[in-house]
């Protein structure tokens, strides 16, 4: 009998104990966190733009083949068709998502890089600039002139 | 020997039994709180793993929007076609009273449209053609009128969608596309992550207005006749899956003057040349509108310099212009196909 309640107990704290271990792709998102309109701004005030202009953020992460991931919130900022320029923030749901959308970040460079040297060849050494950064729930894409100023400014809020 | 029929020796067995029994529903209980605790722990740190798999999100991607891989989002669409243009003159012994009705139908229809066909605003109106026994001209009265549009073309039907404040058309546009590329390249991005033609695209849903917009990476063709054959054949295809669709031709944008000036394919001349070779293909159709939209961002036979920082692509500003010209100046077929 006493054996059977040890084996009921340990049996029970085994399962309280596996409920408590935290998922690996679980990680602390608090660490990061800002207002992606107020610093997509700031990133157009400071990377010395030329052609481009805060697009409805639907029409911008169409761009983009996010598949499954759970968006939070984004903010899309492109050209008129002159330039390649483009600054793009995704807040994803998860620090998962926000893989997966590093992940559609990356491919968009390249789909940009194939799409600008046939379009307008001039412009593939903007796009070989691009900066892509993840931090927790937050990646960033862009694409400036001044990859150094806008580098300075994410830094800022990526730690 | 144990006597197991001495009433003592019952009384004790069943004393033991009760604590057994005791101690038996105090570890089942204790075990009950430790499970469900670790449920609760359990549920709360997956919630989101739980939602992702079990519900929320529809499953059915095709039921949503075209996208464009390189433009916008639409509204839903859905497999096969839906005829939705079956208004039908009604018959009557009096002929100006069948004109009446049929007129009071036309305008019917066109408001089911957003569209207001009745005293239009015809004061923006630039050298459109279109032939008056099959339509007629209105103003959009809703951006609902979008949920039925689609819009073909290059880099600056790209810009229009993107710059303009309406989400609800159904972009298929790509930065160098032409007419030719338009029935070969996979440039439109379907809800489920597929790439189709902008033809294929157009068979997924019924449009009753399409707007077409190429040209300008064709300016340098040293055969401007097959630029016209290629835009001829790309309408044709169009009018195969949009069979009552209202198809317009929209002119040529200008280039500014310093833009034109300085390069001896993307210049102004040329685009008047084209756009009057576009005015005849759509002439001899018959049913195709020939749409000014030009003429909205043209001043003095250019584009402004202020309207754009490389000469060709227009601002959000000017891209407005064009939508304004758009929504001012639609059409409506007077009779059904």
């Amino acid at each position: 009998m006493k054996k059977k309640l040890l084996v009921c107990l340990a049996m029970a704290m085994c399962l309280a104990g596996f409920a408590g271990c935290g998922s690996k792709e679980e990680k602390k998102t608090d660490d990061v966190s800002m207002d992606i309109h107020s610093v997509a701004k700031e990133i157009v005030d400071n990377g010395n733009f030329t052609d481009i202009a805060e697009i409805n953020k639907d029409k911008g992460i169409s761009q983009y083949s996010v598949g499954d991931a759970e968006i939070a919130d984004a903010v899309t900022y492109f050209s008129s068709g002159a330039t390649a320029e483009e600054v793009v923030i995704f807040e994803g749901a998860t620090d998962a998502d926000a893989d997966k959308l590093l992940t559609a970040a990356e491919e968009r460079k390249e789909d940009d890089y194939k799409t600008w040297q046939d379009y307008k060849p001039e412009e593939v050494s903007r796009v070989d600039k691009a900066v892509i950064k993840k931090s927790g729930k937050y990646v960033v894409f862009c694409i400036a002139d001044d990859k150094d100023a806008v580098s300075a400014v994410i830094d800022k809020y990526f730690k | 020997m144990v006597d197991k029929k001495n009433p003592n020796y019952i009384r004790r067995q069943r004393a033991i039994a009760r604590r057994k029994r005791q101690i038996r529903i105090r570890v089942a209980t204790v075990t009950g709180i430790f499970v469900l605790f670790a449920i609760i722990i359990f549920a709360t740190k997956y919630k989101g793993d739980f939602k992702r798999i079990f519900g929320g999100e529809s499953a059915d991607k095709t039921t949503e929007a075209v996208d464009n891989k390189k433009g916008d989002t639409t509204s839903e669409a859905a497999t096969g076609s839906e005829d939705t243009t079956g208004e039908a003159v009604t018959d009557g012994s009096d002929a100006s009273t069948e004109e009446q009705t049929a007129g009071v139908d036309v305008a019917e229809a066109a408001r089911a449209d957003s569209i207001n066909v009745t005293n239009p605003d015809l004061s923006s109106k630039g050298s459109d053609w279109y032939d008056d026994a099959i339509f007629e001209p209105g103003n959009v009265t809703d951006d609902a009128y979008f949920d039925k549009v689609a819009l073909i073309g290059d880099s600056r039907t790209e810009g229009l969608a993107f710059y303009c404040d309406v989400n609800n058309w159904a972009i298929m546009a790509d930065k160098g596309l032409t007419a030719s590329k338009a029935l070969e390249n996979d440039i439109v991005k379907l809800a489920n992550g597929t790439t189709v033609t902008p033809i294929e695209a157009l068979g997924y849903k019924e449009y009753k207005y399409i707007y077409i917009g190429f040209g300008m990476n064709e300016l340098g063709w040293l055969y401007p006749e097959v630029f016209i054959d290629d835009y001829k054949t790309f309408i044709e295809e169009v009018k195969k899956v949009q069979p009552n669709a209202v198809i317009m031709v929209e002119s040529i944008l200008p280039v500014s003057a310093s833009k034109s000036a300085s390069d001896e394919n993307i210049n102004n001349s040329k685009i008047t040349t084209y756009n009057g070779m576009l005015l005849d293909m759509c002439k001899e159709f018959g049913d195709v509108i020939y749409l000014d939209t030009a003429s909205a961002v043209t001043v003095d036979g250019a584009l402004p310099e202020e309207a754009s920082t490389d000469g060709v692509h227009c601002d959000k500003n000017y891209n407005e212009k064009i939508l304004e010209y758009i929504r001012k100046n639609t059409y409506v077929r007077k009779t059904a196909q």
